[in-house]
């Protein structure tokens, strides 16, 4: 059931990458969303003893990902566990969440949010503009028509998360020590 | 020349060479074909770990659908030294979603597999390449397939360099073999060699003090003691039978010389006895022919005084007149006549001995005689003893030979005679006469049915004067010696074979030239 859906979402992903029109884009860039997230899943390391028995994706806020989008991810299974999303209505309550998805909507509460997700070891991915510059540790950017992302190293090391080196390859930018963002 | 001929150093030479060469071709074709199959697995091996690396490498960009980070990921593998090509597609899609080639015409597509979800996973060999097809997984997702191909011509090239290595190797030891197995064969034949020519050398030579050198103490060795143990036998063997036969040598020397001797003193005495039987008998016939002539004088001197006595015979007084005429008329005469006959049987003796000893001292001439013809001549000469006697005789077809006529006729004259001679009167005798052709020689025979000779007087009867046991009838008893010495004279042989009361068989030869 698990494998045979991600093999419906790679073929997805080919009608994305090759012949996809406007129209499917518009539809499907929510699929394409949640599977980056579900994706980015698999190459986090979180703090022993966090995860137990699921990874728990939390969505905050008025989010772009569907009903069909989250449930297409929902179940499937990275670094050995299943992954299961959460639909948060308090921001201030990231308790039992791994990954939080934060919609544009919660712009004004970022600080405070992101302050509280790296004391609980929380990976936040967004898709809003300068979420990564802004301390949020992956950022969903559309570039060139397609799926990107960026990762903020400080913000994931703050929370007390590795990221795989991997996932940093693909990386449109990576914040570090080196090239910290600008603020 | 074929094989079987060949020396046993060359045989060893070439067993040695070529089991030296068909070991180092054999183990060089497993080494290679060996070579060929680990190699190839080994590829396919290496393969499988790039494939592995290769997909643990790409497989986040094909999760983000992150084509340019895939291809960036597919270029590293230009440091492949074989790699021909690298092309990686998602689930069921006929375009790569990333690709390598190294070079420009390399490129191959595998779009064709990948649509039609061939099996995964073996490397397949072809002649040139090898290609390999690896699922790309991702936490238990399989997110596409990555398809390597290798070219397969540095394979080739490391193994025909290892076949120019063991060509190499093989030329160097299939000489280095020759020449250890042609040293090794020399050294090894070397004690057979000279015991073959120590053993020609001998037979050629006849020399049994020569010895084979002993090398080594093996089966060669062990032979060439047989075969010196052996020499040392014959040897001794030949030096007793040269001891023996210098011996015998001598001995026959001596014997012949004594011999040589005794032939000299014998022919010499027999010379003399020849001259001195002759002698013998011509000067003795003058004193005899004086006492046959005084005698027959003495007995007409006796006839005289008779005549004188009768005139005087008144005068005489009787008693003594008879005295006187038995001494006249018996006694004298009487004792003239044993005089008489003992000067004949002399005469005849003399003669005998003249006859004999004139054999051997007259000339021979030779010429071709009939001897039918003497026979027939023979038998009228005897006519009148053998129709004393009763005899019939048989004369078979006779050849004609060579030989004196004279001495011819004389031994068919003697055994003829002796045929009728010593014919049984008990009942009427029956001789034949006959000759077979003996090829070089012709062996005459007169057969009678006579008294016969005993065994032990056969030996006897041609000896000089001696005669049968048969003294009933006369004979001077030179006859069969004359005849002896008269075939023996003519270059033949007589013999006898007889049996009391039988008859005998007297047989001559007379060579044919």
């Amino acid at each position: 059931m698990t494998l045979r859906s991600g093999l419906a979402l790679v073929v997805l992903w080919a009608l994305a990458a090759g012949s996809a029109s406007a129209d499917d884009k518009d539809i499907h860039e929510d699929e394409v969303k949640a599977a980056f997230v579900y994706n980015f899943a698999k190459f986090v390391e979180w703090p022993s003893g966090k995860i137990n028995e699921s990874i728990n994706l939390c969505i905050l806020g008025e989010s772009p990902l569907g009903f069909s989008a989250l449930k297409a991810i929902d179940g499937r299974t990275a670094q050995d566990k299943q992954l299961v999303t959460k639909l948060l209505n308090k921001s201030t309550d990231l308790k039992g969440c791994h990954i939080v998805f934060v919609a544009a909507s919660e712009r004004n509460k970022m600080a405070q949010l992101l302050k509280i997700a790296h004391q609980q070891h929380v990976l936040t991915v967004s898709d809003m503009g300068g979420f990564a510059q802004a301390g949020g540790a992956i950022e969903l950017v559309e570039a060139d028509e397609k799926m990107r992302f960026e990762i903020n190293l400080l913000a994931a090391k703050e929370a007390g998360l590795v990221i795989s080196s991997r996932l940093l390859s693909l990386s449109l930018a990576v914040y570090d020590e080196n090239n910290r963002p600008k603020q | 020349m074929s094989f079987r001929n060949n020396s046993i150093a060359r045989k060893l030479t070439f067993i040695i060479t070529v089991t030296a060469i068909a070991v180092l071709i054999v183990s060089s074709i497993v080494l290679v074909v060996n070579q060929f199959y680990s190699s190839r697995i080994a590829i396919a091996h290496e393969l499988n770990s790039l494939a592995g690396v290769s997909g643990f490498a790409v497989a986040p960009a094909m999760l983000f659908d992150d084509h340019p980070a895939a291809q960036k990921t597919l270029q590293a593998l230009k440091t492949q030294p074989d790699l021909l090509a690298a092309e990686l597609y998602l689930n069921n899609a006929d375009t790569p979603f990333a690709m390598f080639a190294a070079h420009e015409n390399t490129g191959a597509s595998f779009a064709r597999h990948n649509a039609g979800q061939e099996p995964c996973g073996k490397a397949v060999f072809t002649r040139q390449q090898v290609t390999l097809c690896s699922q790309v997984a991702m936490d238990g997702d399989i997110l596409g397939r990555l398809y390597l191909q290798t070219d397969l011509s540095r394979l080739y090239q490391e193994l025909i360099r290892l076949l120019a290595i063991f060509a190499g190797v093989l030329s160097i030891v299939s000489l280095l073999a020759f020449f250890a197995a042609h040293r090794l064969g020399t050294l090894l034949t070397r004690p057979i060699r000279h015991l073959a020519d120590t053993a020609t050398l001998i037979s050629h030579d006849k020399n049994y003090a020569l010895r084979a050198k002993k090398y080594e103490d093996d089966e060669v060795g062990q032979l060439t003691e047989s075969f010196n143990a052996m020499l040392e036998q014959i040897q001794r063997r030949d030096e007793t039978i040269n001891a023996h036969s210098r011996e015998l040598e001598l001995l026959v020397e001596q014997r012949t010389r004594s011999l040589s001797e005794t032939v000299q003193q014998l022919s010499e005495s027999n010379e003399e006895l020849k001259d001195f039987s002759y002698i013998v008998s011509h000067d003795l016939r003058a004193p005899m022919i004086n006492v046959q002539g005084f005698v027959n004088e003495l007995g007409l001197s006796l006839k005289d005084l008779r005549k004188d006595l009768d005139s005087v015979m008144e005068l005489i007084p009787e008693q003594k007149k008879a005295a006187l005429l038995e001494i006249l008329d018996d006694d004298i005469p009487t004792s003239t006549r044993f005089i008489t006959g003992g000067v004949v049987k002399m005469n005849q003796l003399l003669t005998g001995i003249l006859k004999v000893s004139r054999v051997g001292r007259q000339e021979l001439n030779i010429s071709t005689v009939d001897t039918q013809r003497l026979v027939k001549d023979n038998l009228e000469a005897i006519k009148y003893q053998s129709d004393q006697a009763r005899a019939e005789f048989q004369v078979n077809p006779l050849p004609q030979v060579q030989a004196d006529p004279y001495l011819l006729a004389q031994i068919f004259a003697n055994l003829l005679s002796n045929a009728v001679k010593y014919s049984d009167p008990k009942r009427p005798g029956k001789i034949v006469i006959g000759a077979d052709d003996q090829g070089d020689h012709f062996r005459f025979f007169v057969k009678d049915n006579g008294l016969g000779i005993s065994e032990k007087d056969q030996t006897k009867i041609f000896e000089m004067f001696r005669r049968g046991s048969n003294h009933a009838v006369e004979g001077e008893g030179v006859g069969l010696n004359y005849v002896k010495l008269a075939i023996k004279r003519l270059g033949g042989t007589i013999s006898v074979e007889s049996a009391v009361g039988q008859g005998s068989v007297f047989s001559f030869t007379l060579p044919k030239g």
